[in-house]
């Protein structure tokens, strides 16, 4: 902005433009109101009307200064909330980022959510509860000080009346509203978590003809939300009548002292007309601060939500000396023992040794609930194991940085997000400097071929909310697309086709390994049809690995494609591998 | 707007291209679809106000206090006026005017206090409509289940939308209805007391109102430019926020921060632009209050210096003269906090809207939006349960037409459900007879149909066109919880119900309905679910909560516990949508063999990609496919003879390669019903 660079350097912090011309704006105000009552009063003195002239010229330019600086004022704190929004979001960003995957840290999307929303509460922290505070004493002190001027008594009484409008009657609202507040967390995450499990589950309750019960569940707790939501408009409504009425005693106060002075020959009466405007004025001010005291509450409470949530240590330290890692080497799980859960909760991974030789491809299987997605993601480095180490030949993956393993491990899981933007930048995301040829070959790869010829606008496709509808097994082909994309030498791929029919997941297994010799990959499964494609087939049993055992003692359950119930598609025709 | 494309970015900035919420119809068929039936902001104003009874009655407590206000502010100028006036000509202030400013004064404080109080209560009763609204949209059984991102903006509107619903039903809406009135009536006091500048003023108001409505189109333009700029940068934040596990997978959650900073700069230089314009309706408001301000005091200062006037009438005019125009500045001001509510609400409004299109056009059973307490008793499930399966009657529908599975096969024919605006058919017609007591695969590729034809059959929503009977009842026309009593039906990612796990499996096999499982049923089922072990492994057993805020379980082992839930009820029909989908090969055999069992004698619908539990059944119906005609089934023979459960022909023979072989080389079956897919 051109007037930023022009201004003294001390307003050209965002903070104190907005609480400048705040001021400005207020004083102007406050100053047109006490100038016209002189004038109206001086008029009636019946004085030659050139003599009101400067006055009335006087009370205009007021009059502009104060319309054009509120004008510029609300630019300016609208200026400061948005820096504010973006600082906040940064900051509290980065601090989710640290702390992804770790327990306890928000996951789930209404937590997602509802983080978001107590970010964007923080940016009122500036315009809407420090900005009213900084104008109604900034423009009190004044019109306390001209008040002392005038007549003493009347200035003693404005300022209590400002220090109670200034600090009590909010500090009352604060108190009122502060219990039913904290209450209000609580209530509300309980309701949302209900809420979001009825929208989930809604029909499957309907069925079961839990409809009527658990609907009239949400309706008590929504009404104990309503309960609480009274408890704070009477708060409000209390600080709300409190400042009223604190101004209007003040100014009755005044009235009555300045009247009698000027009837008593004490006070000029144009100075009576003045004073009593000015404390019109002045008090009008004060009439946002019970809502500022609640606001403050509100970005207290979310503050503290935000800093509880990503409380904790970061999930993964960088090394203070990293070291750089092989250019080929093994990757090696030395004796591994993870809880997921944090500590106090169940060992899942309980002494696992694996090395995978560069460019060996290994199926790793097991029941569900075996470890296997806790096992992907330590070998990636997306957490790091409570005992034992992963290494790329023999540095451990900790004392690397992430930069360094995230270019040489990548994961493909099963919880891949698709981002509300084209599917080429969706693939993208995996593999910053692939062109469009890269991308389309992942795609065809990870079994989108047929799937992405169909699409009318090719990789610009928009997908997401408002985009194309996406199913459950494209959204995780597209995840493995940006895997393959990637440059990473070795890929870990976490359940690529649980959602997919067996004949279109044995054609992506095979198509995987087709496209990526000399890659090492390491593919965790239950679909026990596409194994034999494997240099190595193990067993992730009770926390530990070993040779898988079902090639030996159960041949008899490898179907063969050629003869099933061919439920599915033509490629599950005879001759088919 | 612009900033959805622009030229300069880099191709993994996720943040450049994420679509605006809402952004209407993105040009081609494929992608336009969600938009259809957008709430414009006109709507959502009106529909925010129709909400609740008790809102619109608090509104208009709302109103009437700020109308008091209006009026006892006419009160204090002249009580003030009156004693400075008197003060001048050397009198003291007398007792009764200063009684009647403290009266005054108290009551309105009073009714500022009323404002703030009936405004909030009014948010929070139109709140907890919306929340009663939502609750009994996503419970009526007739909406599809929203995906996470989109349960999440949901769950935030109804929850956390009261906030910005109390700015606008405590701010917005008096102020914006005070200013349509209060301006008169203050001006007529002035005239009444001063008619010259009473005149004077009442000619500014009408051009004012002219030029506020011409400087205002372009304001409101602009307005929604920043109320945009200001939802895109949320909801790509939000977005960032949920790609983190994926970009940190991909080691990129660093590079985000650079495209957080950008996007946010961009759309702040972009918003400030908006504003300067948006806010000079503000602005030339300021202006033409202050000209009319000064015009007063400059014609009172006149009329005074020249005799015409006396001090006291003087004084009431130039205090009265502010508040000629401050309930048009309260509007003005208070018209973005309006707009806020507005947006606030709109993400729920249109999640009841598209809930609400799966419903059939004539169907006025589904929760009208209003008073949810003016239903039938029958409706509010608090009548006692009756005999579950007793095929009797339900309280409040007609005593005819109660459809019976058990007896009677169920007919579909011409049965169809068109997509969304552009999309491919969710299901392709189709006809298909399923006779008491037979299994049923529904098998074919992924987006087929399969899921939708199993809600179809669970009456969770209708068919665009075609016809499903059960014997003589047209199930369209039928009550759905009437038919609800005779089935189970376990979705494809189930959840369990709050409580414990004795509970949910207990509610999960329809004890709701009555009729729940003794113990020994309930072991039974867990054992042919595979679900046993699981149930041992937990430390509370069958007591362990489950649920929302209960013990997290995998999708696997939630999909065992429902489905052993499922199993062990006595429905007479059981519908299951990929029961062995997320379970290891030996979890998933044992599965497909104990739901074999379970539903022997029943009616079984079962939607797979298992060839192993296709193989089990006794029908393998293909669904969808690639759109190339493909008889399974001749029904026509069926059809004809038009009996029940008879047998038709023997499709194994028929079509040896696609149905009836089962991989584990049990011999083909006969074939009870027949299935064409035109």
């Amino acid at each position: 902005m051109t007037t930023r660079s022009v201004a003294p350097r001390a307003l050209r912090a965002p903070g104190v433009r907005p609480v400048a011309l705040g001021l400005l704006s207020a004083v102007a105000g406050v100053a047109v109101l006490a100038v016209s009552g002189w004038l109206v009063v001086r008029a009636a003195e019946r004085p030659p009307v050139l003599a009101l002239l400067t006055t009335i010229v006087l009370v205009r330019a007021l009059g502009m200064i104060r319309a054009l600086g509120r004008y510029a004022e609300r630019l300016a704190s609208h200026d400061l909330a948005l820096t504010d929004l973006a600082d906040e979001r940064r900051r509290w960003y980065a601090r989710l980022a640290g702390r992804v995957g770790a327990p306890g840290a928000p996951g789930a999307a209404d937590l997602l959510t509802r983080f978001t929303v107590d970010v964007d509460e923080l940016q009122h922290r500036r315009p809407r509860v420090v900005l009213p505070v900084l104008v109604a004493v900034g423009t009190g002190l004044p019109a306390v000080l001209a008040a002392a001027l005038v007549l003493p008594g009347a200035a003693a009484v404005l300022a209590a009346g400002l220090v109670v409008a200034v600090v009590a009657a909010p500090a009352w609202t604060w108190l009122v509203a502060r219990p039913a507040l904290g209450r209000q967390g609580a209530a509300r995450s309980a309701f949302a978590a209900r809420l979001d499990g009825a929208l989930r589950d809604g029909p499957q309750l309907a069925v079961a003809g839990l409809g009527p019960a658990t609907t009239r569940r949400l309706d008590d707790d929504s009404r104990a939300l309503g309960r609480i939501d009274r408890r704070i408009a009477w708060a409000a409504a209390l600080g709300q009548a409190a400042t009223v009425a604190v101004g209007g005693a003040t100014l009755v106060l005044v009235l009555v002292l300045g009247a009698r002075a000027t009837a008593a020959g004490d006070l000029s009466p144009v100075l009576l007309g003045a004073l009593v405007l000015l404390t019109i004025g002045v008090l009008e001010l004060t009439g946002p601060l019970p809502e500022a005291a609640m606001r403050w509450l509100g970005v207290d409470r979310a503050r503290r939500r935000l800093d509880a949530g990503v409380a904790g240590p970061a999930t993964l330290t960088e090394p203070a000396g990293p070291r750089p890692l092989p250019p080929t080497a093994a990757l090696v799980a030395d004796g591994l023992v993870h809880r997921p859960g944090g500590p106090g909760t169940p060992v899942v991974l309980d002494g696992v040794d694996l090395r995978v030789e560069p460019g060996e491809r290994i199926a790793i299987v097991g029941p569900s609930g075996a470890g296997k997605s806790t096992l992907a993601a330590l070998l990636v480095r997306l957490a790091d194991p409570d005992d034992g180490d992963v290494r790329l030949g023999d540095v451990p993956l900790r004392d690397a940085t992430t930069a360094d393993v995230r270019a040489r491990i990548r994961l493909a899981g099963q919880d891949a997000h698709l981002v509300a933007t084209s599917l080429g930048a969706n693939v993208r995301i995996g593999a910053p400097d692939a062109d469009d040829a890269a991308v389309v070959a992942a795609l065809r790869t990870a079994g989108l071929g047929a799937w992405f010829d169909a699409l009318p606008d090719g990789l610009a496709t928009l997908l997401g909310e408002d985009g194309l509808a996406v199913s459950g097994g494209q959204r995780q082909r597209i995840g493995l697309a940006r895997a393959l994309a990637s440059p990473a030498g070795i890929l870990v791929l976490d359940e690529p086709t649980a959602m997919l029919d067996a004949a279109t997941a044995a054609a992506v297994v095979r198509d995987v390994l087709a496209a990526t010799p000399g890659r090492t990959v390491v593919i965790t499964t239950h679909d026990s049809a596409t194994l034999d494609a494997f240099d190595r087939v193990l067993e992730l049993r009770a926390g530990s690995l070993s040779p898988a055992s079902w090639r030996s003692s159960e041949p008899a359950r490898r179907p063969v494609p050629a003869v099933r119930p061919a439920p599915t598609a033509p490629r599950a025709a005879p001759g088919s591998p | 707007m612009s900033g959805a494309a622009p030229t300069d970015r880099r191709p993994t900035d996720i943040a450049t291209a994420v679509t605006p919420p809402g952004r209407a119809g993105t040009t081609d068929g494929v992608v336009a679809a969600a938009t259809v039936g957008e709430p414009t902001p006109r709507d959502v104003h009106r529909r925010l106000l129709a909400l609740s009874p008790t809102a619109r009655v608090l509104i208009a407590g709302t109103v009437a206090c700020g109308a008091v206000v209006a009026a006892l502010v006419i009160v204090q100028a002249w009580v003030i006026a009156d004693v400075v006036g008197g003060a001048v000509d050397g009198r003291d202030p007398a007792i009764g005017a200063i009684v009647l400013l403290v009266v005054a004064v108290l009551v309105r404080a009073l009714a500022a206090g009323g404002t703030e109080l009936l405004g909030r209560r009014a948010a929070e009763a139109a709140g907890h409509a919306l929340r009663v609204l939502i609750a009994r949209r996503a419970l009526g059984g007739r909406s599809a289940a929203p995906d996470e991102a989109r349960r999440g903006d949901v769950v935030t509107a109804a929850v956390q939308g009261v906030d910005a619903l109390g700015d606008y039903y405590a701010r917005a809406v008096p102020a914006i209805a005070l200013a349509g009135g209060v301006p008169v009536l203050v001006v007529g006091v002035i005239a009444w007391r001063q008619p010259v500048v009473g005149g004077l003023l009442a000619v500014t108001l009408p051009v004012l109102v002219v030029f506020m409505v011409l400087v205002g189109r372009s304001s409101a333009e602009h307005a929604r430019e920043r109320q945009r700029a200001l939802a895109v940068l949320g909801a790509h934040f939000l977005e960032v926020v949920r790609a983190l596990p994926t970009l940190r997978a991909h080691g990129r959650e660093r590079a985000q921060t650079a495209t957080l900073d950008a996007v946010a700069e961009r759309y702040r230089v972009e918003s400030l632009g908006a504003l300067r314009v948006a806010f000079l309706s503000a602005l030339v408001l300021e202006l033409f209050a202050m000209l009319g301000i000064a015009i007063a005091a400059a014609t009172t200062g006149v009329l005074l210096a020249t005799g015409h006037a006396e001090l006291s009438t003087g004084l009431f005019v130039l205090l009265l003269a502010p508040e000629v125009y401050a309930p048009l500045r309260a509007a003005g001001q208070r018209f973005h906090a309006a707009e806020d509510g507005a947006q606030a609400a709109r993400r729920a409004f249109l999640f009841l809207d598209e809930a609400g299109r799966d419903e059939a056009p004539g169907d006025r059973r589904a929760w009208p939006e209003g008073d949810p307490d003016d239903r039938p008793r029958a409706q509010r499930g608090v009548t006692p349960d009756p005999p579950r399966r007793s095929a009797g009657l339900v309280p409040g529908s007609r005593p005819v037409a109660v459809p019976d599975p058990v007896r009677d096969p169920i007919v579909l024919r011409g049965v169809s459900v068109a997509g969304s605006a552009g999309r491919r058919a969710r299901l392709q017609p189709l006809d298909l007879d399923l006779v008491p007591g037979r299994s049923v695969a529904l098998v074919g590729p992924s987006g087929a149909g399969k899921t939708t034809l199993l809600r179809l059959l669970a009456r969770l929503q209708d068919p665009t066109a075609g016809t499903i009977r059960c014997g003589d009842v047209d199930l369209l026309a039928a009550a759905p919880e009437s038919w609800w009593r005779s089935l189970v039906w376990l979705p494809q990612r189930p959840g369990l119900p709050e409580g414990t796990l004795g509970e949910a499996l207990r509610t999960g096999s329809g004890a709701a309905w009555g009729d729940g499982p003794d113990a020994g049923r309930t072991a039974r089922a867990l054992h042919l679910a595979g679900a046993q072990d699981l149930v041992a492994a937990l430390p509370g057993g069958l007591r362990t909560a489950v649920g929302p805020g209960g013990r997290v379980l995998s999708a696997g082992q939630t999909q065992r516990l429902a489905l052993a839930g499922v199993l062990a009820s006595t429905a007479p029909m059981v519908l299951l949508d990929e029961p062995t989908a997320h379970l290891d090969d030996a979890s998933a055999e044992r599965a497909a063999a104990g739901i074999v069992v379970a539903c022997a004698g029943r009616t079984l619908v079962v939607a797979t990609h298992d060839p192993g539990l296709a193989a089990r059944c006794d029908v393998v119906v293909e669904v969808g496919g690639t759109g190339v005609p493909e008889l399974l089934a001749p029904g026509s023979g069926f059809r004809d003879g038009g009996g029940v459960g008879m047998p038709v022909r023997d499709d194994a023979t028929h079509r040896p390669d696609r149905l009836g072989t089962a991989g584990d080389g049990s011999p083909p079956r006969s074939t009870t019903t027949g299935a064409a897919v035109r």
